[in-house]
């Protein structure tokens, strides 16, 4: 149990590449917080002076109050879970579990063992102490039938199983995780996926998970840390970002397919003010964009958010889009629209999808719609009610 | 067509081997002679009686019983002065080269470029070189005629094997070292439990290899040992010589060999893997 804060957190690596630039938040007690963002992003390496293999360049940060900038990592009680595992290939699965248990021995030495009775019962007490945590935890990750056999005789994702287990039998205060999913397929990253969300309700510990995966992200954390180029762009709840992102980076980072950017400008008329762009005209209501001066503008609409067919009849704004090609996935259906010079993607029930090469009414509600500064990554404008 | 490639081959490499084993089977026919035989057989090259028809079995005790100046106890005491010596250099360079090469591969120092070059460097050196200046030291510290001077040096590592470690550690991955360090083992910790037992292959060469070296040294332990007490097995085979260099009981000096060969001819049937590859590392010791 334990509280991360993060106060102006910065990395500067010897040649002068700033990896993590003033990351200040705090990871509240038990809280699951994912770390998200493109390789290089910085995301790794906040993690990795959380767990002090790296050095922090500038700034603090505490665990429950106490300073670990200059604290080892076996001295910060935490466990890392590695994106390859890191299995210690030359010891037998209850070995690597136990490995962390057997160096914070209290009845350490074997040779002293030897010499006295009372050491030698408590030592066997602590050695049956540690195997029943190994058991324990063997037993939380269906790891029992494998307990004798070497990590290569395991599969990837047992392997990913006991590197978890390596974690949890030592009942640190955090756990922080380094794409743990990454090298698994993607069926069974779905299946651990769950079980890691399940995990952590039943421990009930910090955690901080780093993924370069927006699904995972928001499918893992009660709160998400979106970064780019060693900045945090915006920190919130899964929801939160999905629904107002801070800039257009995070809002095409986050949903998939990714959200519709439309340049354009806003005016502002005597009554209402109005997004226009190519082959797009929507007028917006007085909420949208108080923020805003009138000039250019980026909109974005999530493709979900986007109306075809006879959907679209009822939409504020419609018009007619030249239908791309129409990807079919079952559940849903994605379709490629060109609508004057603009690309957009829009999700469908699959039972109303256009036809390729066809033409198909496009609506767009006011309401669904982002408003974004047009600069690179530009802010959001709209209200953040 | 298709096995006249390989029936060439096969030829060659049984010409080949049998070449290898001729000075072997040579000794055990010497050595299974009676005097005049083994006289006739080397001396006046009459190779004829070089066959034992009546082999001398008593010739091995006889050996290892004259060896030295006092009967049997010359060969007890130099028998145990090579176990001594071999195993504890054999341990000795495995723990100071492994923990020299792990430094060098896995931790950040002022000065740890140059300092790696500077110990390749010695590897240029031939012993020779250093012969006397190291008599010379291990004389002012009293150690003459002890064994020390054979023991002790393994303890600073063997350049060469330092650099075998330092390149099989290097490619362990930096995160079992992290990993390690995260569940709370420092330097020496995470190179005992992790580096070494990863290590095992270059372990196996470097204990075989050395084995071998030390068990048949003879220049050294010529060097810094006068008395009987402290001779080793190849320096007491010399006492089959006379004072001019001369054999007169080669047939017992080829028993007594043998013996003396015989840990290492276990040893590289056992360990042939290690031999080849480590050959093989040598080669491309780079």
């Amino acid at each position: 149990m334990a509280t991360i804060e993060l106060s102006n957190l910065s990395k500067t690596y010897a040649g002068g590449v700033q990896a993590v630039r003033g990351a200040t938040f705090t990871i509240k007690d038990g809280e699951f917080v994912v770390l998200v963002g493109p390789s290089g992003c910085g995301k790794s390496t906040l993690l990795r002076m959380i767990a002090g293999l790296e050095d922090i360049t500038d700034g603090t940060l505490t665990i429950d109050g106490r300073r670990m900038n200059d604290v080892a990592s076996r001295d910060r009680d935490i466990a890392f879970v590695f994106q390859n595992y890191a299995l210690y290939p030359h010891l037998s699965v209850r070995q690597n579990l136990a490995f962390g248990l057997e160096r914070r021995r209290a009845y350490p030495s074997l040779l002293t063992s030897l010499l006295s009775r009372d050491y030698r019962e408590n030592r066997n007490e602590e050695s049956a102490r540690i195997l029943a945590k190994v058991d324990r935890a063997a037993e939380t990750l269906g790891l029992v039938p494998y307990l004798d056999r070497k990590p290569r005789e395991l599969s990837g994702g047992q392997r990913q199983r006991v590197a978890v287990g390596r974690a949890i039998v030592r009942e640190p205060k955090v756990f922080l995780f380094d794409e743990p999913l990454s090298n698994l397929d993607a069926k069974l990253r779905v299946e651990m996926r769950a079980e890691l969300r399940e995990l952590h309700r039943r421990l009930k510990t910090t955690i901080v998970y780093v993924t370069h995966d927006q699904e995972e992200a928001m499918g893992l954390g009660d709160r998400i840390v979106v970064l780019k180029d060693g900045l945090i762009q915006q920190l919130g709840t899964p929801d939160e970002v999905y629904a107002k992102p801070a800039n257009t980076f995070v809002a095409s980072f986050v949903g998939m397919p990714s959200i519709n950017l439309i340049p354009g400008r806003l005016h502002r008329g005597d009554l209402v003010e109005r997004f226009v762009a190519d082959a797009i005209t929507i007028d917006l209501p007085p909420s949208m964009s108080a923020k805003a001066p009138p000039g250019p503008i980026t909109l974005g609409v999530r493709p979900d958010r986007l109306r075809l067919g006879a959907a679209a009849t009822t939409s504020p704004w419609r018009g007619d889009a030249q239908v791309g090609a129409v990807e079919r996935l079952g559940d849903r259906t994605d379709v490629i629209l060109r609508l004057g010079p603009h690309r957009l993607v829009a999700r469908c029930d699959p039972r109303c999808a256009p036809v390729e090469g066809g033409t198909c009414a496009v609506g767009i509600d006011p309401a669904d719609v982002h408003l974004f500064s047009d600069a690179d990554d530009g802010d959001r404008l709209s209200k953040s009610d | 067509m298709k096995r006249r490639g390989p029936f060439l081959a096969h030829a060659l490499l049984v010409a080949g081997g049998l070449l290898m084993v001729l000075p072997l089977v040579w000794m055990l026919c010497v050595s299974l002679l009676s005097p005049a035989d083994a006289q006739a057989a080397t001396v006046s090259r009459d190779l004829g009686r070089l066959i034992p028809t009546d082999p001398q079995w008593s010739n091995y005790a006889d050996a290892l019983a004259q060896m030295g100046s006092k009967r049997w106890d010359g060969f007890l005491d130099a028998l145990a002065n090579s176990v001594v010596v071999t195993t504890l250099v054999v341990a000795a360079t495995i723990v100071s080269s492994s923990l020299v090469g792990f430094a060098f591969a896995r931790t950040r120092f002022r000065g740890r470029g140059p300092l790696f070059l500077i110990m390749l460097a010695t590897m240029m050196l031939p012993g020779q070189v250093t012969l006397i200046p190291l008599f010379l030291l291990f004389r002012s510290l009293g150690w003459i005629d002890t064994l020390l001077p054979l023991i002790v040096p393994a303890f600073f590592a063997n350049a060469f094997f330092v650099f075998m470690y330092r390149q099989f550690i290097a490619q362990i991955p930096e995160s079992l070292i992290e990993a390690a360090a995260i569940d709370g083992y420092g330097w020496l910790g995470i190179w005992w439990k992790i580096a070494l037992p990863l290590c095992r292959p270059v372990s196996a060469i470097c204990a075989v290899f050395t084995f071998v070296y030390v068990w048949n040294d003879f220049l050294s332990p010529l060097v810094y040992l006068h008395s009987d007490e402290q001779a080793t097995l190849a320096v007491a085979l010399n006492s089959f010589r006379n004072q001019y260099g001369g054999i007169t009981k080669v047939n017992l000096l080829m028993a007594a060999s043998l013996v003396t060969m015989l840990p290492c001819i276990v040893l590289f049937f056992a360990a042939q893997k290690q031999f080849i590859e480590g050959l093989g590392r040598g080669a491309v010791k780079g």
